[in-house]
């Protein structure tokens, strides 16, 4: 049987094609604009080399902050409840899970059957989130893989004072104007977004296992920064960590 | 002899000079985009206001007070005082009976409240989020592709503005992108942003209160559309100063370094 997830976020569209409970297709595209085609797109260029087509799937979910503005015939799931299936998919053990998404970050506790239990948003601040990434980035001239492997191999991290995205993109400009060495700028930042992870985790009661989902999971440096504030490591997914939630909507149209 | 005292204004944003005279008339002004390091602005600002004295050389220049977020990168500074004190300095010499400056920059926000005599009564400073400050504006206008003078003309067209649910520039600039293309008319976005930006200052202003006369200086009291809203809100006429709102801080720089030097020559 074939089911689907598309997770429509406020940065990336995300879709899983799922055969009998195991991954057989996915799909990553930027959401440029209009969240409405895209995630058609994404599902179409995510059946497209199985040979399928949309109307073979049985079931499909969506999830995100865009889930509504999607032209597909699907039922609607929140993401907190998408990740925490996700990730409970996975490692049943974890019950403290950060979800770091293109704007909105999310502690979110889970209970041994991958129920939610409490969370804790961060909606009206993009700080520390992908986006903020994304610009300093941007400023720093690389692209986001390139800024993780700078900043893991850094020495000596520069500490970034701003939390605001805005006006930490223009401490970057000023101190790559300085002449100061972009990997250690990377670090600096990487390490100020694990900061303000480890800030949020704090407001729900912290239990172990810890996992990290979302695209800024990839980055090793935020990763081992949070890991050394914990004193303890965070679970490694199998899969890109961006594609939990979507992973999580297609194991819940599985069930349906 | 003539006298010469400059004041220089470092913003984040943009750099401004003031050269004033032994009348504290004001003999030459600029204010420049920022270039990439503090120093590059002073010397594109001197190299500006100097030729318009008919002087080629900086040592001629009699004192120079510097402020602004790039004040410690002065080299020329006999001085550096706080743009608070400067916004103040400035702000009273030109309008004795303001209270209260509200000056917006390009990358902060202050409200600085003067006694009668010009000195600082209280300030409140946002520098910690860029909603509310010029940077706001800038984000908000390139999202719309508009310039920073148009977003405040065409709001004043506006009939009915929505409003914006987000303080976060960043959520703002995607909830003004959903707007656009959501079909909602330009000027209307254009005065929902305004009224956003203006609601915020005056958040920020009620913290530290406000007293008449009330005036608005930095790059956005150009802005008619934040201005007219901020009047709106608190349902009084602001005053205006008669030269450009950007320079009062370093016209209040040069004001400083004139009395500083006649103190040192008093003690000398």
């Amino acid at each position: 049987m074939l089911a689907a997830g598309i997770d429509v976020g406020s940065g990336y569209c995300k879709c899983i094609i799922l055969k009998d409970k195991e991954i057989v297709g996915k799909m990553l595209y930027p959401i440029e604009g209009d969240p409405l085609h895209i995630s058609k797109k994404a599902l179409i260029d995510a059946l497209n080399p199985l040979q399928l087509k949309i109307k073979q799937v049985k079931n499909i979910v969506s999830t995100g902050r865009n889930r509504k503005k999607i032209p597909i015939n699907c039922e609607e799931r929140t993401e907190l409840i998408c990740i925490a299936k996700g990730v409970h998919q996975f490692f049943p053990s974890v019950r403290t899970i950060i979800d770091i998404g293109a704007i909105t970050n999310k502690a979110i506790k889970i209970n041994d059957t991958g129920k939610v239990m409490e969370y804790v948003i961060n909606d009206k601040c993009a700080s520390g989130s992908g986006m903020f990434l994304e610009l300093v980035a941007k400023a720093l001239e690389m692209n986001i893989s390139e800024l993780g492997k700078r900043a893991i191999s850094s020495k000596n991290p520069i500490s970034i004072t701003n939390q605001c995205s805005i006006f930490a993109e223009s401490e970057v400009i000023y101190l790559v104007n300085e002449g100061k060495d972009g990997g250690d700028i990377a670090a600096g930042v990487c390490n100020s977004i694990a900061g303000q992870l480890y800030s949020l985790l704090k407001r729900v009661l912290l239990e172990k296992d810890v996992a990290l989902s979302g695209g800024v999971a990839n980055n090793e440096q935020i990763k081992q920064n949070l890991e050394e504030r914990l004193n303890f490591p965070i679970k490694n997914f199998p899969i890109d960590p961006s594609y939990i939630a979507a992973y999580g909507a297609a194991l819940i149209a599985n069930e349906l | 002899m003539v006298t010469y005292y400059l004041g220089i204004d470092i913003g984040s944003l943009t750099g401004k000079a003031v050269i004033i005279d032994e009348e504290e008339k004001i003999l030459a002004q600029k204010v420049i985009y920022v270039k990439k390091l503090p120093i590059e602005t002073v010397n594109a600002l001197l190299q500006d206001v100097l030729p318009k004295l008919g002087i080629d050389d900086i040592a001629k220049v009699t004192h120079c007070v510097g402020t602004g977020y790039g004040r410690r990168k002065i080299p020329l500074a006999n001085e550096t005082i706080s743009e608070i004190t400067c916004h103040g300095t400035g702000a009273h010499h030109l309008l004795p009976s303001i209270r209260t400056v509200i000056d917006i920059g390009g990358q902060d926000c202050k409200v600085i409240r003067l006694h009668e005599n010009g000195n600082l009564k209280n300030f409140i400073m946002n520098e910690k989020c860029a909603a509310g400050t010029g940077r706001y504006l800038e984000i908000m206008a390139k999202t719309m592709n508009l310039t920073l003078d148009e977003l405040g003309t065409i709001s004043l067209k506006a009939k009915s503005p929505p409003s914006l649910a987000s303080k976060c520039s960043i959520y703002a600039r995607l909830e003004v992108s959903q707007l656009i293309s959501d079909g909602i008319k330009m000027p209307a976005l254009a005065a929902a942003i305004n009224k956003a930006m203006a609601e915020r200052v005056i958040n920020l202003a009620e913290k530290v209160g406000l007293e008449e006369d009330i005036a608005v200086s930095g790059g956005v009291a150009k802005n008619i559309g934040v201005v007219t809203n901020m009047e709106r809100i608190l349902n009084v006429k602001f005053k205006q100063f008669p030269v450009d709102p950007q320079i009062i801080g370093a016209l209040g720089a040069a004001l400083i370094a004139r009395k500083a030097y006649k103190k040192k020559l008093e003690k000398s």
